[in-house]
């Protein structure tokens, strides 16, 4: 037999032998040979899969892409000469939105709420508190629910009908909005200090679930044929 | 667990958390665009493209996979639609062809590569994309297929004719006597 081709040597890295080229092989030192530095070829290839190179490009130029592309939010970043009082009060507001929005649409669909404050503890008590294998377990949990909450308060608010009966407005949507915005910039501008940090996640996509229920219902709230022309 | 976070965050816009993901990311995604472009510039320009499509993208991420492999799938699927939209792969059947008729004649020194990576540079786009794929990036033949518009045998041809070019162009790194091979060394002690 006449020596195996480079290419059928480089195809026995992965293939199995002929019996006529295994007999060859076991002859042949010069195909031998090749076939060993198809191998390191093949090794070579291998160890690039974990090499890494610097960025293409820079942040600079791709963010503005993104910017320009509507993927990254423009919305407005915190005050920077609100005090700390402010922002807290901000954040408390933003929470009782948050709970509001969620009940305005609980009432709208007709669920039931507990009667009493005792009715909500008890009812919350015949509940059995869940147990967490991890830390990670419980994460997965949190960003689970945050994500069925965040649907939620999505379908609620198109579904929502009642903001008549309550005498919710575009005004009031409009109010919404910007005490929405001002947690969002002020979690969002904690979050460089602090990224990881749970709380300051959980207030942030909180608040962004809610803006972005209430964008819906501000949206459903203007008079016919008036566009949506800010946030 | 902290990668959750910084993609919901960055599913609402959120800047820093973009960028987050972009500075983790970044040099893997931009090595395998860089692996299969070739041109550096041309290869700036397509890492670009393919993040703003892993961005574009991010909302559909469920979490069923890491998101280095996803964002992995979708920056390999953007380069190659990209080369595609080139006219670089599409003959990829055929280009292969070409170079390899080279490959017996290519023995001067002058014609080696330095590297693996400026090796592969030498290939025709169509073999570079299978060879990376396939022995860098671990991709199947059936996937490669599919990613290509070929026949997996066709991909299995292109693989082994780059092989033996490559083969050729790291003379220097791969043609190790065999008494020098670590394994045979222990294997005589």
């Amino acid at each position: 037999m006449s020596h195996i081709s480079p290419e059928r040597l480089a195809a026995l890295v992965d293939e199995t032998a002929m019996p006529d080229e295994a007999s060859h092989l076991a002859e042949c030192a010069e195909c031998t040979d090749e076939l060993a530095a198809h191998r390191r070829l093949v090794r070579l290839a291998l160890a690039e899969t974990s090499r890494e190179g610097p960025p293409l490009n820079d942040w600079a130029a791709l963010g503005a892409m993104l910017k320009a592309e509507g993927i990254v939010s423009t919305m407005p970043m915190a005050p920077s000469r609100a005090n700390r009082t402010q922002r807290v009060m901000r954040i408390a507001a933003g929470l009782v939105l948050v709970a509001g929005s969620a009940l305005a649409g609980r009432w709208s669909v007709g669920l039931d709420f507990p009667a009493t404050p005792q009715q909500a503890a008890s009812a919350a008590a015949a509940t059995p508190a869940p147990v967490f294998a991890s830390p990670q377990a419980a994460m997965q949990v949190l960003t689970s629910s945050q994500q069925q909450y965040s649907d939620a308060a999505a379908y609620l608010a198109a579904q929502d009908t009642s903001s008549h009966f309550i005498g919710l407005n575009v005004n009031t949507y409009r109010a919404r909005l910007t005490a929405l915005d001002n947690i969002v910039a002020s979690t969002r501008t904690a979050l460089y200090q602090a990224p990881q940090d749970p709380v300051l996640n959980q207030y942030y996509l909180s608040a962004m679930a809610a803006r972005e229920a209430t964008l819906k219902q501000y949206e459903a709230a203007l008079p016919a044929k008036q566009a949506l022309e800010r946030y | 667990m902290a990668d959750q976070l910084t993609i919901r965050r960055a599913i609402h816009g959120d800047e820093a958390a973009l960028r987050a993901l972009w500075v983790q990311y970044a040099p893997r995604i931009d090595a395998v665009v860089r692996r299969l472009v070739g041109d550096p510039d041309q290869a700036a320009d397509v890492a670009q493209e393919v993040w703003i499509q892993i961005f574009r993208a991010l909302p559909t991420y469920r979490g069923d996979s890491q998101f280095g492999t996803w964002a992995h799938r979708i920056a390999v699927n953007r380069t190659l639609n990209a080369l595609r939209s080139l006219r670089r792969i599409g003959s990829s059947e055929t280009a292969i062809e070409e170079d390899t008729a080279s490959v017996e004649h290519d023995g001067d020194r002058s014609l080696l590569a330095q590297t693996i990576d400026e090796a592969v540079q030498k290939l025709s786009p169509g073999a570079r994309a299978v060879f990376v794929l396939h022995d860098v990036e671990g991709y199947t033949h059936e996937e490669i297929a599919d990613e290509l518009g070929i026949t997996s045998g066709g991909s299995k041809s292109q693989l082994f004719k780059a092989r033996a070019k490559l083969r050729t162009l790291l003379k220097h790194l791969v043609d190790v006597p065999i008494s020098q091979e670590p394994s045979h060394v222990a294997h005589l002690s």
